[in-house]
């Protein structure tokens, strides 16, 4: 098993961590051999967490301090796109389609789950920031076979009562497990 | 079949679809529905624990009746049938059957679970022809995201809580579906149909219609009502009649009637004379009602109506915006037009006109200025 800490941030203008933290579990297997194990960044792990190639990928971080490659996601102004933009509108969804996938990079299918998939934030009482991703083909798991993947959408609502101020820090979990 | 926000918030502990406000709720399931399925979507996830009814099963572990899945009859592919804390999915097509659950803590879900009857961001609909019918006493049975339809008679409902003969249920919640009545009689008709329940009943977010010239109301109480809350909030009332609430038996019903829209009805919100609850309507939308509330000579004052919209386009055609009846004599306790005025919005204005001899007792309006 190898269990990783990512970090994304959520928030409107200024900065919050979101940390996200993967589990890959596969079979394990024991003999007398040569054993040469290597930890892989999280791209190119068994159960790689990776963006999916296209323009959001500016979202996906990979680094965020450690030596491991480790991802992210963060949508703030500490980690401005090429355009400028750092933050989420107020009184407004955003979408971010097609933003990152988890592969099956192992040998056997492998029961994908991404927990929590929704965050919710208030201040006051009221409702201020809402994230939620947003499997694409298995609700709320699913089972990947080798070599296929399971793609998540983030979609994230500000509502009129958010101000620049308003930011969430959270951890979500990956996990991959034989069914 | 699209996601929504219930579906999400299902997953975590601690929170409701309650504490999302209704207009981010219906902006974030137009959105899901977009990613997920609805409209113009893409993929359809599907909630793999749920009990599954289809026209076309293709292999699949399920039935083709929704009132089989409920009873265990004729279970395909393996499939077994429904038992308390379950959940029946309905794929989307036309069901012609009457469905009737006695089953504790049961879901009956449709294709648009968590989106709002009225809503454009509405996949396909899975269709119920004949009604649905809650009674036999089950607790805390949901019915959400499905078309439901019947031709109805005097004392029926679209969808029934109890009848004369058998209990009805409790604690019930019927929210996210479009409910049409087509009438067959003359009165005492309606989309939904309270008889028996205990406890609270919640009507949410639905789109309550109707077909066929007789007068159909949007909710239709009836007997064995007492010491119960109805809360009815957020759905949209297109019927002749939107709410009555009436006091067969006593004492009557706590009635919450909170953010709808009623559009277009003869009387949006009818307290009748023998109506002696609590209620609450605030947050509506009246739309070109011809009387949008009317109390009748001796229901209830124990009324707070605030922070509601009425409405005449100029398409209208409004005779009063609030109609207040009361004794002949002119001593019958009636409401408080100041305050009424004071405390919600009027379009284009409003005016405050009588008393007016109606039939030997006396009118006081709220009218279109």
């Amino acid at each position: 098993m190898n269990r990783r800490k990512m970090l994304a941030a959520l928030g409107l203008l200024s900065g919050g961590g979101a940390v996200v933290s993967g589990t890959g579990a596969f079979t394990s297997a024991s003999a007398d051999r040569d054993v040469a194990v290597q930890v892989a960044t999280d791209a190119t792990g068994y159960l790689a967490i990776d963006d999916t190639g296209n323009a959001n990928a500016e979202y996906v971080t990979e680094n965020n301090g450690s030596s491991n490659s480790e991802f992210g996601l963060d949508f703030t102004s500490g980690n401005s796109t090429t355009g400028g933009g750092g933050g989420v509108n107020a009184d407004a969804i955003t979408v971010f389609a097609d933003l990152f996938e988890v592969r099956n990079q192992g040998t056997q299918d492998v029961d994908v789950q991404v927990t929590p998939l929704s965050f919710i934030e208030s201040s006051g009482g009221n409702t201020t920031l809402i994230v939620l991703v947003v499997p694409q083909s298995g609700f709320p798991n699913v089972t990947v076979s080798p070599g296929n993947a399971e793609t998540y959408d983030v979609l994230v609502t500000a509502t009129d009562d958010a101000t620049t101020s308003t930011s969430l820090s959270e951890t979500i979990t990956v996990s991959g497990e034989a069914p | 079949m699209p996601l929504t926000i219930t579906d999400f918030i299902e997953q975590v502990d601690g929170v409701s679809t309650e504490d999302i406000p209704s207009d981010e709720r219906e902006r974030i399931n137009d959105k899901l529905g977009d990613l997920t399925g609805g409209p113009g979507g893409g993929g359809a996830p599907v909630n793999n624990d749920a009990i599954l009814v289809s026209k076309s099963l293709d292999g699949r572990a399920g039935f083709t009746s929704i009132q089989d899945a409920i009873d265990g009859n004729n279970p395909q592919n393996g499939a077994s049938g429904a038992g308390q804390g379950d959940t029946i999915f309905v794929e989307p097509a036309s069901y012609s059957e009457s469905v009737s659950i006695d089953i504790n803590n049961l879901t009956l879900e449709g294709p648009n679970a968590g989106i709002d009857g009225n809503s454009s961001g509405r996949g396909d609909e899975a269709t119920i022809t004949g009604g649905v019918f809650v009674d036999g006493n089950p607790s805390d049975v949901v019915i959400d995201g499905l078309a439901i339809e019947r031709t109805v008679g005097e004392a029926e409902g679209v969808v029934q809580i109890g009848s004369t003969s058998n209990p009805g249920a409790n604690n019930p919640v019927i929210k996210n579906n479009v409910i049409t009545a087509t009438s067959n009689a003359s009165r005492n008709l309606g989309t939904i149909l309270i008889e028996h329940i205990d406890g609270e009943i919640r009507i949410q977010d639905n789109l309550l219609t109707q077909t066929g010239d007789d007068s159909v109301r949007g909710l239709v109480q009836a007997v064995q009502l007492e010491n119960t809350t109805i809360v009815v909030n957020g759905n949209t009332i297109k019927t002749d009649f939107g709410v009555v609430p009436s006091g067969l038996d006593t004492p009557s019903p706590e009635y919450t009637i909170t953010d709808n829209e009623f559009v277009e009805n003869d009387v949006g919100v009818s307290l009748a004379g023998n109506y002696n609850g609590e209620v609450e309507i605030s947050g509506n939308t009246f739309e070109d009602g011809r009387v949008q509330i009317r109390h009748l000579t001796g229901a209830t004052t124990d009324i707070t109506i605030e922070s509601n919209t009425f409405t005449q386009t100029a398409n209208g055609d409004v005779v009063a915006f609030v109609s207040d009846r009361r004794g002949g004599d002119g001593s019958t306790v009636g409401l408080d037009r100041d305050a009424i005025e004071a405390n919600n919005n009027f379009s284009p204005g409003s005016t405050q006109v009588g008393p007016i001899d109606f039939d030997g007792k006396d009118l006081f309006d709220i009218a279109p200025s």
